[in-house]
Formats: structure tokens, sequence, C-alpha cells
């Protein structure tokens, strides 16, 4: 999953613990959804989205393997 | 003159964050708030935790402390006075491990605090503890069955787990 997180943060000009207070998360939950070592779940990307006023879709989109069903290899 | 009125919960722009540093501030900040990152940094980058963070820090020094202060007096005060001759001695050795129970509870109560992605870092952590543990007591159990024994091998059980338990964390925290 690839996000649009960094770059909505810096539009609004927030920190990383800003917005980690804004979410009522820790701010390495910050750092590790904006470095894509993360996904969120449905309830706090829901959150996300309402803290920058937009919709998910708008955060987050899907890499490409995403979008690939997974093969006989990929399930063993 | 503009009188500044930023709260945690609203959306105003924070005066540091256009900073380039504060847009990337990546820094090793573990689970339960402690951060290694320096003092110059945290304040050239702004605040380095998060409400939540510092929250979760407090209670959880809260509750360890007062275990594991208790946990060393007990050690002291039990290693000073036990006599293995003594038919009391095998349970009051063991009096130091009832403040053990505290820090297990800190540790538990720190997880369920944690939010999302802080509890899958923890419990990955727990997890490589727990299993270098059981190999290592494995280990033991398979040199025991020929014979060998080490008296001090439940240490040796609770060193590795500790270890790679810490390492784990400490890693996760710099990445």
């Amino acid at each position: 999953m690839e996000n649009r997180l960094k770059e909505r943060r810096a539009v609004n000009g927030w920190s990383q613990a800003h917005l980690a207070d804004l979410l009522g998360v820790s701010r390495q939950t910050v750092n590790a959804l904006e470095k894509g070592r993360y996904d969120p779940s449905l309830p706090l990307a829901f959150r996300l989205a309402s803290v920058f006023e937009t919709t998910i879709e708008d955060l987050f989109h899907p890499a490409d393997d995403d979008l690939a069903p997974p093969t006989p290899a990929d399930t063993g | 003159m503009q009188k500044s009125t930023n709260t945690p919960n609203d959306n105003t722009p924070n005066d540091n964050a256009l900073d380039d540093n504060a847009l990337d501030d990546d820094s090793i900040t573990d689970h339960t708030g402690s951060t290694a990152a320096g003092a110059s940094q945290r304040s050239a980058r702004g605040p380095r935790l998060s409400a939540a963070d510092k929250q979760q820090r407090n209670s959880y020094l809260r509750e360890f402390i007062p275990a594991i202060v208790t946990f060393w007096i007990a050690l002291a005060v039990v290693f000073n006075t036990v006599d293995a001759n003594t038919s009391g001695a095998r349970l009051w050795v063991l009096v130091p491990v009832l403040p053990m129970v505290g820090v297990a509870v800190a540790l538990y109560r720190a997880v369920q605090r944690a939010d999302e992605y802080g509890r899958i870092v923890m419990l990955e952590c727990m997890a490589l503890g727990f299993g270098a543990s059981m190999i290592t007591s494995m280990a033991l159990g398979f040199l025991g069955g020929i014979g060998v024994a080490w008296t001090f091998g439940g240490w040796l059980v609770f060193g590795v787990g500790m270890t790679a338990w810490s390492m784990t964390l400490l890693i996760r925290g710099i990445r």
C-alpha cells in the first residue's frame, strides 16, 4: 500500500508528533505509516481521513502488487 | 500582532513543522516512550513524543518502577540472609520472584495501552524473546538427557530470552 501521508502532513505544516496527537497514537506509529512499513487498520485509516478532511482513497492507494491476485507460489 | 492559539486538538499548523527535519522526524523511540535521540536534535526538531507517547511512558513507569525497586530490595535482603541449610531456604530464595509479577503486569498493561502498531512491535519482540528462551531450554533439556546438567541453566534461558527481546526492541526502534 502506498500513501500520501507525509505529503499531506507537509501541506498542513504539522510535525509527526502533532499528527500523532491528533490521531491519539504514538509518533513512531505515524513514522511507520509514512514510511509504508505499516498499513493502518480501517478505524485508523478513517481517523486519518477525518484529520486531513479527505477520503481514505485520497490518502491511500494500492501498489501494483496489491492489485494482482495471489499466485500459487504466494500461497505456498 | 496575532496570538497563536495552537492546541493539540486543533488543526492549525505547528510553527516548527515546516522545518525539513520536523517533516522527516524519524528517530529512535521505543514503545515504552523512551527516546535515544539527542537533546539538541530534540530541540531542533520540535517535540519528539506525542501526548499518547508521554501518557503511555508515564503509566508504564508508574507501574514498572515500584515493582523493579521492590525486586532489587528483595534480592539484596534474601541473598544476604539466605542459609541453604535451613528448612525454609527453598521458599525464602523465591521471594524476589514475587515483585517480578508486578513487572509482568506492568508489561502486560503497556501492551494493552499501546496503539495498534506499537502492540504489534511489542508482541513481535516478545515472541522472538520467547522463541529464543524455548530454543535455549530445549538445548539444555537435550544436554540434560545425556547427563550434562548446568546449575545456572535457568539463568541462561532467562538471559538469552531477555537479550533477544531487548535487542529486537532496540533494532525495531532504530528502523
